[in-house]
């Protein structure tokens, strides 16, 4: 099965050279497999294990065990949606999109599934270097791809030290078990991950790539790229254990980042920014509650939170995972078809560009707003139980650092609503302006979209055979009329309960009834547009995106550094992420100093060239003789 | 000097200048100097305000013609980027009903009921404005009794006017309750007006000899107005202590004294501004009459203006009373056929100067130009009005005491 899919992949990767259609089937067969992999190592306990000594003392190979298996089914949702989605989209891109939309999965799955450090970075690298080149793939995109690839490299530094660090405490590479509390490893490879995740202050890369990447690729670098990095912690927790002082950080670094980006978010007019913000928010979240486990496992293992915690952060996992992935998959099909970077120009994609991209926003922005009978919702629930549960720490410190977490956790779920509310209105449900669609072939779209929707309602509504599946039946309980096994329940005694199901099931039977009256009474309904002042409303005074946003811009003016540019008949707000201006600033700077030394050293003078030789010469004798005396 | 109207007629355009109490007609190529209002005036029926402003997220949020919280019908074109408002264009053209062409070629008596229907709540203000130029056309004056009646019916349409603005803006800045005595106060003085001319509006009571024997409830009025008085200055006093009230006043909405010069602006907009200019001042029978003037120029500047203006009122209309009261009228019938020639009449009415420019022959009116304070009024909002945020919308709107009915005539 490993060699399959592995063999799968570089096969999709060469026949993407000779046609498309081909080598997006390979990518979607892989990623079946990968999923079936994945479920088998989860759920039926057989680990996968492909093993070989590459030198004296050195195991390298694939290990599919129980974790990996989790992750591996998460990843493999989204890689199966973008791969049937780039069946249509890929035919507006050149050849070579398929050969690295291949290579990006193979890296991922080399990532997950590797059983040492090494394969480990041999994925890393080739997953990093493939999403360059998908980035690229849009026309004018180097500097993003660029600074794409300057973050991904720094973690790549990160895990190369992190990885010595672990080989120095007990010598192995393996990263299948617990076996190290190098402070080395936990520090550079939970720098790698957060770094990857888009954690703030590493999380501009975000917002840079996904705006100027293809869809598909945005959907890729967006979902489960990032979610390597989730992988990556829990696999380092797996390592070196839970500690507490981590957990802290987790807390502090995960509900800042949650609280950024969704504040960001609320302020962003782009249309592929502002979900890109929101994944640097969904992120924090995760990265928050992974903090809350290590916490409350420190705190104590006889209370259920640490158990809790740790499933709400694969709960955001799987969420943040399907519903970006939908998200960016059906704002992509919008913005290929209308030729549209911003929120504003796109209005009224139910009419102009289909009923199912509509649908896509539609349910997973309402996703991410936590909106009752969706997966967002039992995630973000999850997430507000886990803090409530935190009263529970009897150190002082632990309660302010989990209390303010929470507050922050908290207004970052209110912005996120806002900003969904504001990409929903204004761009799946939004005033159509009879703006024509190009037509291209969406049955592979839309097929990539519906198969993610229905993913989103159905693991919500089954999200207690989940709980089961992933092996805590402790919180799956029969209560208040609700039968064994359909509710949901944040600790074991009992802290909160939801029912999902039940929920959908209630909303259903109480919608019968109007439902009912209104398509008797359909053909004598009368619909009238609404009433604008007496005038049919002109293209030019239709309430803006950026209006919309304006009120928290100004309220806020102090985070996001908004100016008012307003000049005699042109005006605007320019707002600003104060970590994007600090990079800037660095590049400015190492700009400055680069074309200094430039000029410096490299000044025309062949004597000094030849002076330049011998001084290096002598120096590396010098450095390497002592090194090696 | 001011720059009043703009209008043509025989091919030559003529402007209505204004140097305090004196008026004039003027040929433009013998007037030297520039008015910052030309243009705003030639076009005062299509547009007045700023330009359209474009840019990035910026659109028209456009209020009216028929919306809820504008009172009559009319556009205002609000740029905005969001709430920051950056430019204002008013559209007054919905309200217009062409009364200088309907007043043409009818007998005075007709034309004092147009000139009444320009706009309901200034209604004394325009009949007045109208039969003082068409005393000036006939070159005599209404007799002293009838003028002292006049003053009343000013200042009572003072009095009911500044109330309703000062009870629209308390609404505006969320003070229900107050809003809700004054409102109760805006009642009561309505139906001083119906004790006094038979019309909550003050219509049909104005001309040119108005005879005393009609007004046989002369002190019940005094009485209410001095109720009116004492309750307003009351809930004043209660007003200025509220800080949020004050806050959401304060600074709102500002418009200098040089601003509303080169607008034209007049009435308690510019005395709010700092101006000492009320042409009451130069009228013969207002006895010991006061400017009041305050310097912010903003909302609550108005607001004050218009509160210590109908104080004052009450105080008049209470004297006047008394003089009327002690006075013998003389029954000098005029003989309106007679009255022919050109003239030029002015009323301070609540919101400032209405003018009216009427040719007359043989007593049917030929011609006639209006020139109206919420002409002035619009551009003073809508220049005022840029860089708020539209949550002051309606409190500041409402500081101008301004409607489309009486802009677009």
């Amino acid at each position: 099965m490993i060699y399959t899919i592995i063999g799968l992949y570089i096969l999709g990767s060469f026949t993407g050279f000779i046609g498309r259609k081909i080598s997006y089937s390979m990518a979607i067969i892989a990623s079946v497999f990968s999923f079936i992999a994945g479920f088998e190592a989860k759920f039926t306990g057989n680990t996968l294990s492909a093993v070989f000594s590459f030198l004296p003392g050195i195991t390298v190979g694939i290990n599919i065990d129980s974790l990996s298996g989790l992750f591996l089914m998460i990843a493999a949702i989204s890689w199966t949606a973008v791969s049937i989605f780039s069946l249509d989209f890929g035919n507006n891109y050149r050849k070579r999109m398929a050969v690295f939309l291949n290579l990006s999965m193979l890296g991922m799955f080399l990532i997950l599934t590797a059983y040492d450090a090494l394969t480990f970075l041999s994925g890393w690298e080739i997953m990093t270097i493939a999403s360059y080149f998908l980035i690229t793939e849009h026309e004018g995109a180097y500097k993003e791809a660029f600074q794409f690839l300057a973050f991904s490299e720094l973690s790549t530094i990160g895990l190369i030290l992190a990885f010595v660090g672990l080989n120095a405490s007990d010598g192995s590479f393996a990263l299948t078990k617990i076996h190290s509390n190098s402070v080395v490893f936990l520090v550079f490879a939970s720098l790698a991950f957060i770094i990857k995740m888009g954690i703030v202050p590493f999380h501009t890369w975000l917002k840079e790539a996904h705006s100027k990447a293809p869809s598909n690729a945005s959907a890729l670098l967006s979902a489960p790229v990032t979610l390597m990095g989730v992988y990556g912690l829990v696999r380092v927790i797996n390592i070196t254990g839970y500690t507490h002082v981590w957990g802290l950080l987790a807390i502090i670094f995960g509900s800042i980042s949650a609280f950024w980006g969704a504040m960001e978010a609320a302020a962003a007019k782009g249309l592929k920014v502002l979900p890109a913000y929101s994944t640097v928010e969904n992120n924090g979240m995760i990265l928050a509650a992974l903090g809350l486990s290590a916490v409350a496992y420190s705190f104590s293992t006889k209370s259920t939170l640490y158990e809790f915690a740790f499933l709400t952060a694969v709960v955001l996992s799987i969420t943040h995972t399907i519903a970006k992935t939908l998200l960016f998959l059906s704002i992509g099909q919008a913005k290929e078809q209308l030729h549209a970077e911003n929120i504003d120009n796109v209005r009224g994609i139910h009419k102009s560009v289909g009923k199912i991209p509509a649908l896509g926003i539609l349910v997973s922005g309402l996703s991410f707003s936590a909106f009752p009978a969706l997966l967002g919702y039992v995630a973000e629930w999850m997430l507000l139980e886990s803090i409530f549960q935190s009263y529970q720490f009897s150190s002082i410190l632990d309660r302010v650092v989990s209390s303010t977490g929470g507050v922050l956790l908290s207004l970052a779920m209110g912005f996120a609503s806002f900003s969904m509310i504001k990409l929903i209105g204004y761009s799946a449900l939004g005033y159509h302006h009879e703006k024509k669609a190009e037509p291209m072939p969406t049955f592979f779209m839309n097929t990539a979209e519906l198969f993610l929707i229905i993913m989103i309602f159905g693991i919500s509504f089954f999200a207690s055979y989940l709980f089961l599946g992933l092996g805590y039946s402790k919180f799956v309980i029969g209560a208040l009329g609700v039968p064994q096994g359909w509710l949901l329940a944040s600790a074991k005694p009992v802290f909160g309960v939801i029912s999902p199901a039940f929920f959908v099931l209630v909303i259903t039977a109480l919608s019968v009834v109007p439902f009912f009256v209104y398509f008797r009474n359909k053909s004598t309904t009368k619909k009238v547009t609404s009433w604008n002042g007496g005038l049919a409303l002109k293209e030019e005074e239709y309430f803006t995106a950026n209006a919309f946003s304006f009120t928290i811009e100004h309220i806020l003016r102090f985070i996001y550094m908004t100016k008012e540019k307003v000049n005699k008949n042109r005006s605007y707000v320019v707002v600003s992420d104060v970590f994007e201006s600090f990079y800037k600033y660095i590049v400015t700077f190492i700009k400055k100093i680069s074309y200094s030394i430039s000029i410096f050293v490299m000044n025309g003078k062949v004597y000094f060239y030849i002076l330049y030789i011998l001084i290096m010469f002598i120096l590396i004798f010098v450095v390497f003789g002592e090194m090696f005396a | 000097m001011r720059l009043l109207g703009v209008f043509e007629k025989d091919s030559k355009e003529l402007l209505i200048l204004q140097d305090r109490n004196q008026l004039s007609l003027e040929n433009i190529n013998d007037v030297k100097e520039d008015f910052a209002n030309y243009t705003m005036l030639k076009n005062r029926d299509k547009h007045i305000g700023s330009k359209a402003v474009k840019g990035n997220g910026v659109f028209n949020f456009r209020y009216g013609p028929v919306t809820g919280g504008v009172g009559d019908a009319g556009v205002f074109n609000i740029y905005t980027y969001g709430e920051r408002i950056l430019s204002v264009d008013i559209d007054p053209g919905y309200k217009k009903r062409n009364i200088e062409i309907l007043i043409k070629n009818t007998a005075l008596h007709q034309a004092v009921n147009w000139s009444e229907n320009v706009c309901s709540n200034f209604a004394f203000s325009h009949s007045c404005a109208f039969l003082r130029a068409v005393e000036k056309a006939g070159n005599f004056r209404s007799d002293e009794v009838t003028q002292r009646i006049r003053i009343i019916g000013i200042e009572l349409e003072r009095i009911y006017n500044h109330l309703h603005v000062i009870s629209r803006l308390s609404k505006g800045a969320s003070q229900n309750v107050l809003a809700s005595h004054l409102e109760g106060l805006f009642e009561e003085a309505l139906r001083t007006n119906n004790l006094f001319s038979n019309s909550r509006f003050l219509k049909h009571t104005n001309g040119l000899f108005i005879d005393k024997n009609n007004f046989k409830k002369l002190d019940e009025v005094a009485l209410k107005v001095k109720n009116v008085e004492e309750k307003f200055r009351e809930l004043y006093e209660h007003s200025l202590a509220s800080w949020n009230f004050i806050d959401r006043l304060y600074k709102t909405a500002m418009l200098d004294q040089k601003k509303a010069l080169e607008i034209g602006v007049t009435g308690p907009t510019l005395r709010a501004a700092g101006r000492r200019e009320d042409l009451r001042v130069y009228e013969k029978f207002y006895d010991n009459f006061k400017i009041i003037t305050k310097d912010k120029g903003d909302v609550l500047a108005r607001m004050q203006v218009r509160a210590e203006e109908t104080m004052l009122s009450c105080d008049m209309v209470i004297n006047q009373i008394d003089k009327i009261k002690k006075m013998r009228q003389n029954h000098n019938k005029i003989d309106e056929s007679s009255i022919s020639g050109f003239g030029m009449g002015y009323c301070e009415s609540p919101s400032g100067l209405v003018l009216y420019s009427v040719n007359m022959n043989k007593g049917i009116v030929q011609d006639v130009y209006i020139s109206t304070p919420s002409v002035f009024g619009f551009k003073a909002f809508a220049d005022s009005f840029v860089g708020y945020i539209l949550t002051d919308f309606s409190f500041s709107f409402d500081s101008f005491g301004i409607n489309f009915a009486d802009c677009a005539r």
